[in-house]
């Protein structure tokens, strides 16, 4: 029987292939009498000598991938292995009791364990994974079994599991891991940062695969739409193959071509930019020319530590996304935690309903250190570029005065200070709170830039939380009211004179491209994957058809009569190669005749 | 041998978590002497990340630390400097 899960894509693309259905380790531990003592205590050390060396090849390979700061967990790997009650309780006890060495591994683990799980301080008990990490690996080199291997995948397989640990996960073998569908974890999880670094479909928070698909089930991980199918019938795996090959060969053909502007064929210029969640995704914005980075989202530097990130660590990393781009724009958006996202050592507390809760401007208000220093960093690293501020979950005119003059404060204490920066840089709100779409025209007044974040727009107006199972198909872009809502955010930004982009997953979906840049949207940005596609969108498209496409589609009372005129306009695009000559012109003129019946 | 036992007060903020417990690990290995930590009854090696994790030791808990060997004065110093100091965070 297909089954349908839905969890949020977290690295487009879409993969097809048997499911390996990755668990946690259970070893069958002997005990037995060792004859000669010493044999047994070079046996463990050169099992120990072996995973030093594995533990630091990982880390190498995922510092090299995503960046230092998220292979520490290596280093903190390696002191577990160095750890002197480990050396010492094996060591003592295969001379003293003439035991084998797995054996007291294992008793040292459960020791441990059981001592870190009766520690009251939830911080010191999340070191136990670690813990287990390595003493499984030290278990495995003497049992010589293979840890289930995901560094040598013997056939191309989808990775499914109910989560990876970040070990698991810098393991991947890039060649034969077709796509990733884990139950636990979110956007910012090391899966997700690696299966984008590498250009592998993921999608994560399914909660129910792991239960539902067996070894070597087919399974269709669609990363765009956060979409996983187990065991298709025929009919759905024929559509997502096609799907499968339209999309790898555009994606093709728009690498091995000379990549156009992001110009409509009427020269009217929409700029392709990158939304990025990592330095490292700087330079893969660069090799798409991406025109700017849209949304530079900060959490990274909040996330997987224990400590809060010092104002000159921030400093560092923003001034170099800066100077990478200049003099492309980089969007800046400040701290948006809370909700999903979980740091421990700010202690927020668990929330029945933290989608509404404490999080992004609302927390940073209520924590003027943490806000100001990363507004001073963002300041600092200005003149290296061509930064601007956005600010999230903006619901109303109170709180953008609240930020500005928190942001005035900051700029008087740099000035007073003497410390260089550029005191006229633009100040945006994100709009995805329904509040202030309806209040856009008084926002506008007084701030130098809107970006539409689709996707908490979307959740916020139509009630829906996605991560729920039972009404994630509710979560719809194509709605009437959403698409109202952007309208009427783009009239009280053009009113105003200010400009109005979308930063959302919707600017990176080419089946509404030519929808958003008829309701006059000035600026796409997505994640830097996504922009080849969309900017040929743009380019094979009329402004002044696209403005008319647009209104009839707000004419539209149902989610199905959008649906199916963005599907029928896009695929009309899709027929021909954009870059024949004359291609796009024809496309277009078909188009309008349809339009005219 | 010389045994040498001071007093000291955790200061972090977050107490001696995974960080500073590997920054004081790491200075207490580069001395001779046995250095043990006990909290509340409860005495650890302080060469051990784990043993210094298990210890869970919290904002303004009061450790004893006890040095023995040759170098015991010069290791228990680098202690008290690192543990006032916040083993290196505030």
């Amino acid at each position: 029987m297909e089954v349908t899960i839905r969890g949020i894509g977290v690295s487009p693309g879409i993969a097809i292939g048997p499911a390996l259905t990755f668990g946690v380790q259970a070893f069958d531990i002997p005990k037995y009498q060792v004859e000669n003592v010493d044999t047994e205590l070079a046996r463990f050390e050169r099992a120990v000598i072996s995973v030093r060396a594995d533990i630091e090849r990982l880390y190498e390979r995922t510092a090299e991938a995503v960046g230092e700061e998220h292979a520490d967990i290596f280093k903190a790997h390696l002191m577990f292995l160095e750890d002197v009650t480990l050396r010492d309780e094996v060591e003592r006890r295969v001379v003293s009791e003439a035991l084998n060495a797995e054996y007291l591994v294992g008793e040292w683990i459960a020791r441990y364990t059981k001592l870190m799980a009766s520690v009251p301080d939830a911080r010191f008990r999340e070191r136990t994974q670690d813990l287990v990490d390595v003493g499984n690996r030290i278990l495995a080199r003497l049992l010589n079994a293979n840890l289930e291997s995901l560094d040598h995948l013997e056939h191309p397989s989808v990775i499914v599991a109910h989560d990876l640990s970040p070990s698991d996960a810098a393991k991947l073998d890039m060649v034969n891991t077709l796509g990733i569908a884990t139950d636990v974890s979110g956007p910012t999880s090391h899966t997700a940062i690696l299966a984008r670094a590498f250009e592998i479909p993921a999608v994560v928070g399914l909660k129910f695969v792991g239960s539902h698909a067996l070894p070597g089930d087919t399974i269709i991980v669609d990363g765009r739409t956060g979409v996983v199918v187990v065991r298709p019938s025929a009919k759905t795996r024929a559509r997502y193959e096609e799907e499968k090959v339209r999309s790898e060969r555009s994606r093709a053909a728009l690498q091995a071509k000379e990549l156009k502007p992001s110009v409509t064929l009427d020269g009217h210029e929409v700029p392709a930019m990158a939304n990025i969640e990592l330095p490292v995704e700087i330079s893969h914005s660069l090799k798409t020319k991406a025109q700017g980075i849209g949304l530079y989202r900060t959490e990274y530097l909040f996330l997987n530590r224990a400590t809060l990130p010092t104002e000159e660590e921030q400093y560092e990393a923003y001034a170099e996304a800066a100077r990478a781009m200049a003099p492309a724009t980089v969007t800046l958006r400040t701290l948006d935690l809370g909700g999903d996202k979980f740091v421990s050592h700010l202690h927020l507390a668990n929330e029945i309903n933290p989608q509404l809760g404490w999080r992004a401007i609302r927390f940073c208000l209520e924590r003027p250190d943490i806000f100001k220093a990363q507004l001073r960093a963002m300041f600092r690293a200005s003149v290296h570029g061509n930064v601007q501020i956005m600010f999230p979950l903006i619901s109303g005119v109170d709180e953008l005065r609240h930020v500005k003059s928190i942001l005035q404060e900051v700029c008087v204490d740099l000035e007073r200070r003497g410390v260089p920066f550029k005191r006229d840089i633009p100040i945006g709100s994100m709009i995805e709170v329904p509040s202030a779409v309806e209040v856009a025209d008084l926002l506008a007044k007084e701030c130098d830039f809107f970006s539409i974040g689709t996707n908490d727009l979307i959740q916020y107006s139509l009630a829906v939380d996605r991560v729920n199972e039972k009404i994630a198909h509710m979560y719809e872009p194509a709605h009437p009211a959403v698409l109202r809502m952007i309208r009427r955010t783009i009239k009280a930004a053009k009113a105003a004179g200010i400009p109005c982009g979308v930063c959302g997953e919707m600017a990176g979906d080419p089946m509404f491209s030519e929808v958003l840049v008829g309701l006059g949207i000035s600026s796409l940005s997505m994640s830097a994957v996504a922009i080849p596609v969309v900017r040929s969108q743009v380019a094979s498209i009329r402004y002044s058809l696209a403005r008319r496409f647009a209104s009839r589609i707000l004419n539209m009372g149902s989610v199905a009569e959008v649906r199916e005129a963005l599907h029928r306009r896009y695929s009309q695009r899709g027929q021909l190669d954009p870059y024949a000559e004359g291609a796009a012109d024809a496309n277009i003129a078909g188009a309008a005749g349809e339009e005219e019946c | 041998m010389p045994e040498v036992t001071e007093e000291l007060r955790v200061v972090n903020s977050l107490g001696l978590h995974a960080r500073p417990a590997a920054t004081l690990v790491q200075t207490v290995l580069k001395f001779k002497s046995d250095v043990h930590i006990s909290l509340n009854g409860h005495r650890v090696n302080a060469k051990s990340i784990m043993g210094l994790l298990t210890l869970a030791a919290a904002q303004g808990s009061i450790l004893v630390v006890t040095c023995t060997g040759p170098d015991a004065e010069e290791a228990l110093t680098a202690v008290r400097n690192l543990v006032e100091a916040g083993c290196g965070e505030s």
